[in-house]
């Protein structure tokens, strides 16, 4: 057996050396090896799987938003609308109540111009009434002359004021 | 000529001595071997991303793919990435001391030496499993480790008692089978190994001497897909009896 050995070249020193080989290799490889490329791949493993969550969850989000988001466009389309109506409705009732205003304000105007027009054509009567009285008077001095005043100038102021009267009614 | 190139040794030659230890070729190609994976890891470990570049890929890609066959032995990711250092080491190791062996200058770079009047070559490197003390030394790790992890998985009792079983004469006979097969894995393991790449270098040599040109190719690749089919082999096989040896008994 020994002979064999040694035939074969089994030495117990180059066995342990190799020994020794293999298990220098061993920790060396586990260290800077597989350690690190095990870590790495388990690391990225886990980076996938957490990405394709992470996406399908930002996909189901989105498609909520989305609902979401209809929804209240759907709602604000609905307060938009009834805002419009609303404001048709008091714009209408406004105009109404302005018109009313209006008209009774220019009735009140017209009302206020024939009462003036009115008084001004009785203001106008009276003063055309003295001016022609002033008119006969100087007439009357020019066409009389030399008459006796106190009695015939009543007299016939009198009666001239009688016959424009007369003459003022008739036309 | 040819005779020197034709010197055949069974054993590996020894080159000199430190300390008492003698340095044979096999073992100065182990130590390469070792340098250049030492060296290799650094740089791999000093890289690392997580966006992995070439030689991170390569590397990824293999132990994904190892770790994947392992998990289909041993039905379990968390065990197959706790025996992975086990079983990725010596598939690692055998395969580059295999595939170091067929490079040029492997083998035929060495010095005549005269001993007793006689001139000898002695190459200077030699496939490193084309040393029996190397294939001895793995396949004894290989077993021993299978029974040191059976033991921290199972307790030393239930692992011991497939060996020593006194509950009737035929388990106590299998016992015993069962302790020389543990003897037989040793042998078959590194023999088998050392068989595989001293018969490839020796038809390598003999190749190389009678028709030095063009001839050798196709058994070098031969010999490049034989080193990659031990290491697996050999890996394998650990990772076999590993699994058998870590199974809890179903009965």
């Amino acid at each position: 057996m020994s002979d064999l050995l040694n035939h074969l070249g089994v030495d117990w020193k180059l066995l342990l050396a190799q020994v020794v080989n293999f298990a220098i290799l061993a920790f060396v490889l586990t260290k800077f090896a597989y350690k690190p490329i095990l870590g790495m791949l388990k690391k990225r493993s886990d980076d996938i799987e957490e990405g394709l969550r992470a996406s399908e969850e930002s996909k189901e989000r989105l498609s909520k938003t989305k609902i979401i988001e209809e929804e209240r466009i759907l709602a604000a389309n609905k307060k938009a609308l009834a805002m419009v109506q609303a404001a048709e409705t008091t714009a209408k009732v406004r105009g109404e109540a302005i018109m009313e205003d209006s008209k009774k304000k220019s009735e009140g105007m017209v009302e206020s111009a024939h009462k003036s027009i009115e008084q001004e054509r009785g203001r106008m009567a009276e003063e055309v009434g003295k001016e022609a009285s002033m008119f006969v008077r100087m007439g009357l001095e020019k066409v009389i002359g030399k008459m006796d005043f106190n009695e015939r100038d009543n007299a016939l102021i009198a009666e001239a004021l009688k016959e424009m009267k007369s003459a003022s009614t008739h036309k | 000529m040819i005779e020197a190139m034709l010197n055949i040794e069974i054993s590996a030659e020894k080159l000199f001595s430190f300390m008492g230890l003698p340095i044979t070729n096999g073992l100065l190609t182990s130590w390469i071997v070792v340098i250049l994976l030492v060296i290799a890891s650094y740089i791999l470990s000093r890289n690392i991303r997580k966006v992995p570049k070439t030689f991170q890929n390569i590397v990824e890609s293999g132990v994904e793919e190892l770790v994947g066959m392992m998990q289909g032995v041993l039905h379990s990711r968390k065990k197959a990435e706790k025996f992975f250092p086990l079983i990725a080491t010596i598939f690692t190791f055998v395969l580059i001391s295999n595939w170091l062996g067929i490079f040029p200058g492997v083998g035929s770079i060495g010095f005549n030496e005269v001993s007793e009047g006689v001139t000898k070559f002695i190459p200077l490197t030699r496939s490193a499993a084309a040393d029996l003390n190397f294939t001895l030394a793995i396949a004894l790790i290989s077993v021993v480790m299978v029974n040191i992890l059976a033991i921290k998985e199972l307790g030393a009792k239930i692992h011991f008692g497939k060996f020593f079983n006194f509950k009737g004469p035929i388990e106590f006979f299998v016992g015993i089978l069962e302790i020389l097969g543990e003897f037989a894995k040793v042998i078959s393991f590194s023999f088998r190994l050392f068989g595989n790449v001293f018969a490839g270098e020796v038809l390598l040599i003999i190749m190389g001497a009678l028709a030095p040109f063009l001839a050798p190719i196709p058994f070098l690749m031969l010999e490049i897909f034989v080193g990659f089919i031990q290491a697996l082999v050999f890996s394998m096989l650990t990772l076999v009896f590993l699994s058998i040896a870590v199974e809890h008994e179903a009965h």
